[in-house]
C-alpha cells in the first residue's frame, strides 16, 4: 500500500505588502509516492522545501495547486490525522504544563477514554524515559528533555505514519545516537516513517529510500539497498547539478 | 465537544499559572475593599460608594482578565508556534476557538463572581438591605465581557501584535461605551449639512453597545428593569459574541502556521 502520494504539489508563499506581493516558490508540482512500512529520508539544503512538505502533509499549510493522499485517501480529512504523529524542527510546547498533564490534553484531543489515556501516556514515558519527570513542568525541562517530550507526543497514539522534521537537529551524540536507534526500533515493528534531515550520514544509517528535495524540485529518489557509491557524493552531484 | 472541553480545560490551566491573573485579582480586591474607606468620605451614601466603586472594579478587572487571556494566550500560541501541536491532532478548527473562547469565559465567570462574593460581603457588613439587580448588574458585566473576549479573539487573530490587538480592543470597549453619542453627532453634523449619516449608522450597528448593557446604573434608584428588555440584552450579547466567534473561525479556519 502507498502511505503517502502527492501530485503536482505546489506551495508559493506569498507575502503582502502595502501596495505590493512577494511570491515565493517553496515546492513546485511534486509527485512522490511512499510506500507503507518504510523509512523514507527527504534530503536537502536549508530552504529546499522539506518543511513545507511535510507541513502539508499535516495540514498545517493548505496547497497552491496539486492534491496529497495519505494512505489512500484525500488529505486533509480529520480522521487521518489520528493515523499520523508530527514533530516539528522546534517543538513548543505548553511549557506550564507537567510532561504527564501534556500527554494527557493531547490524548484528549485522539478522544481516548481515561483509562487507554493512563495506560498509553505510562507507556509513553517509560519508552522515552522520562516516567520520572511526569510531575516536572516542562519549563524546568532540559533540551534533551524537551526533545524526549517531543518523540513522546508523536508516539503517543500509537500512529501508523511518523512525519519528523529535522529529528537530529540540535541534539547531542547520545541524543542522536537514541534518536537512531528509536527510528530504527520503530521501522522493525512496521512503522511508515518520513524524516527530513541535512545530515547525510544519519539519513543513510535508517532509511530504505531518500529523495532529494532542492529549490523545491524533487530532484532525485534513491533506493539505499545496493547503492554502490555514497549517499553523500550522490546528493552534492545533485544538488550542484542543479544549482 | 470533548475536544472543545479538553481545550476549555488547559486554557483554563494556563491562566491559573500565570501571575498575571492573581495580580489581577490581587488589585481588584484591593481596589474593592478600598472602597470602604471611600463610602466614609460620604456621609449617608456609604453603601453607594461601596457599589458604584466595586461594581466598577469589578467591571474593569473583569476585561482586563479576558483581555488578557483571549490576546496574550491565545495570539502567544500562535507566535510561539506550540498550536502546531494541537492543529495536527484530529482537531477541527472551530472546535480549538470555541474551547479556547469557552476557557476565557470560564475563568473570567469564575473572577467575577469572586469579586462580587467580596463586594457582597463588604456591602452586607455595612448593611445594605440586598437588592436582587445587584445580580442582575454582576450578569451584565459578565455578557458584556461574553462579547469583549469574543471580539478580542478575533482581532487576535488578524492582527500580528499583542500590543496592537490590546490597543484596538481596549479601544472598542471605550468606543462601545459611547455608541449613543454617535447619534448625537449625526444630529449635529446633519445640521452642520455635512451627510455620513449611512456611514455613522454603520458604525453604531457595528460597534458592540456596551451602554445598552449597563444594568450597574440603576441600582439604588427607583428605576423598573422591565422583562422584555433583559430578554432582548441578553439575546443582542449572545448574538453579538457568537457571530464575533463565527467570523474568527472563519479568520483561522484560513489560517495557515
Amino acid at each position: 500500500m502507498v502511505a503517502i502520494r502527492t501530485e503536482n504539489l505546489t506551495k508559493i508563499y506569498i507575502r503582502k505588502h502595502l501596495f505590493s506581493s512577494k511570491k515565493t516558490s517553496a515546492l513546485e508540482n511534486l509527485n512522490l509516492e511512499i510506500e507503507d512500512r518504510k523509512v523514507f529520508g527527504l534530503l536537502g539544503l536549508n530552504g529546499s522545501g522539506k518543511t513545507t512538505l511535510l507541513k502539508l502533509l499535516v495540514g498545517l499549510l493548505f496547497p497552491t495547486k496539486g492534491s496529497v493522499y495519505i494512505f489512500e485517501q484525500k488529505f486533509p480529512h480529520l480522521s487521518l490525522l489520528s493515523r499520523i504523529g508530527y514533530l516539528p524542527e522546534f517543538p513548543c510546547f505548553l511549557m506550564y504544563l507537567t510532561a504527564s498533564e501534556l500527554l494527557h490534553f493531547y490524548g484528549k484531543l485522539y478522544g481516548l477514554s481515561t483509562k487507554e489515556r493512563e495506560q498509553r501516556v505510562e507507556a509513553t514515558l517509560d519508552l522515552v524515559d522520562l516516567k520520572d519527570n511526569r510531575n516536572d513542568r516542562l519549563a524546568d525541562f532540559s533540551k534533551g528533555m524537551l526533545e524526549r517530550i517531543g518523540m513522546a507526543q508523536v508516539l503517543l497514539h500509537d500512529p501508523e505514519l511518523l512525519l519528523l522534521d529535522e529529528p537530529t537537529s540540535g541534539l547531542d551524540p547520545l541524543g542522536i545516537k537514541k534518536m537512531r536507534q528509536t527510528i530504527l526500533r520503530l521501522k522493525e515493528e512496521g512503522k511508515t516513517i518520513l524524516l527530513s534531515s541535512h545530515f547525510v550520514t544519519e539519513v543513510e544509517r535508517v532509511c530504505d529510500q531518500v529523495g532529494i528535495l532542492h529549490k523545491g524540485k524533487l530532484k532525485k529518489i534513491i533506493k539505499m539497498r545496493g547503492l554502490e557509491s555514497s549517499l553523500e557524493d550522490l546528493f552534492t552531484e545533485t544538488v550542484s547539478e542543479a544549482v | 465537544m470533548k475536544k472543545i472541553f479538553a481545550i476549555a480545560e488547559y486554557t483554563i490551566k494556563e491562566n491559573i499559572r500565570h501571575k498575571v491573573f492573581y495580580t489581577i485579582l490581587l488589585f481588584a480586591l484591593v481596589i474593592i475593599i478600598s472602597s470602604v474607606l471611600f463610602s466614609m468620605l460620604s456621609g449617608e451614601e456609604e453603601t453607594r460608594v461601596i457599589l458604584d466603586i466595586g461594581l466598577g472594579a469589578i467591571e474593569i478587572f473583569a476585561f482586563l482578565s479576558a483581555i488578557f487571556a483571549a490576546v496574550g494566550l491565545v495570539l502567544g500560541e500562535m507566535e510561539n508556534k506550540s498550536i502546531s501541536l494541537i492543529l495536527t491532532r484530529p482537531v477541527r478548527r472551530f472546535e480549538y476557538i470555541w474551547g479556547r473562547y469557552s476557557g476565557i469565559l470560564s475563568i473570567s465567570l469564575f473572577n467575577i463572581l469572586l469579586m462580587s462574593s467580596g463586594l457582597l460581603f463588604l456591602l452586607f457588613v455595612k448593611g445594605w438591605s440586598f437588592d436582587f439587580r445587584f445580580l442582575l448588574a454582576v450578569t451584565f458585566i459578565f455578557l458584556k465581557v461574553v462579547i469583549i473576549s469574543a471580539l478580542a479573539i478575533l482581532i487576535s487573530l488578524i492582527s500580528t501584535s499583542p500590543i496592537s490587538s490590546i490597543s484596538v480592543t481596549f479601544f472598542l470597549w471605550v468606543l462601545g461605551h459611547v455608541t449613543d453619542h454617535l447619534k448625537y453627532l449625526n444630529h449635529v453634523l446633519l445640521e452642520e449639512g455635512v451627510k455620513i449619516t449611512i456611514f455613522l449608522k454603520a458604525i453604531y450597528y457595528l460597534l458592540p453597545n456596551f451602554q445598552y448593557l449597563n444594568i450597574k446604573d440603576y441600582i439604588g434608584y427607583p428605576n423598573p428593569l422591565v422583562g422584555t428588555t433583559i430578554f432582548w440584552q441578553v439575546a443582542y450579547s449572545l448574538a453579538y459574541a457568537s457571530v464575533a466567534t463565527w467570523l474568527s473561525v472563519l479568520v483561522f479556519s484560513r489560517k495557515e502556521f
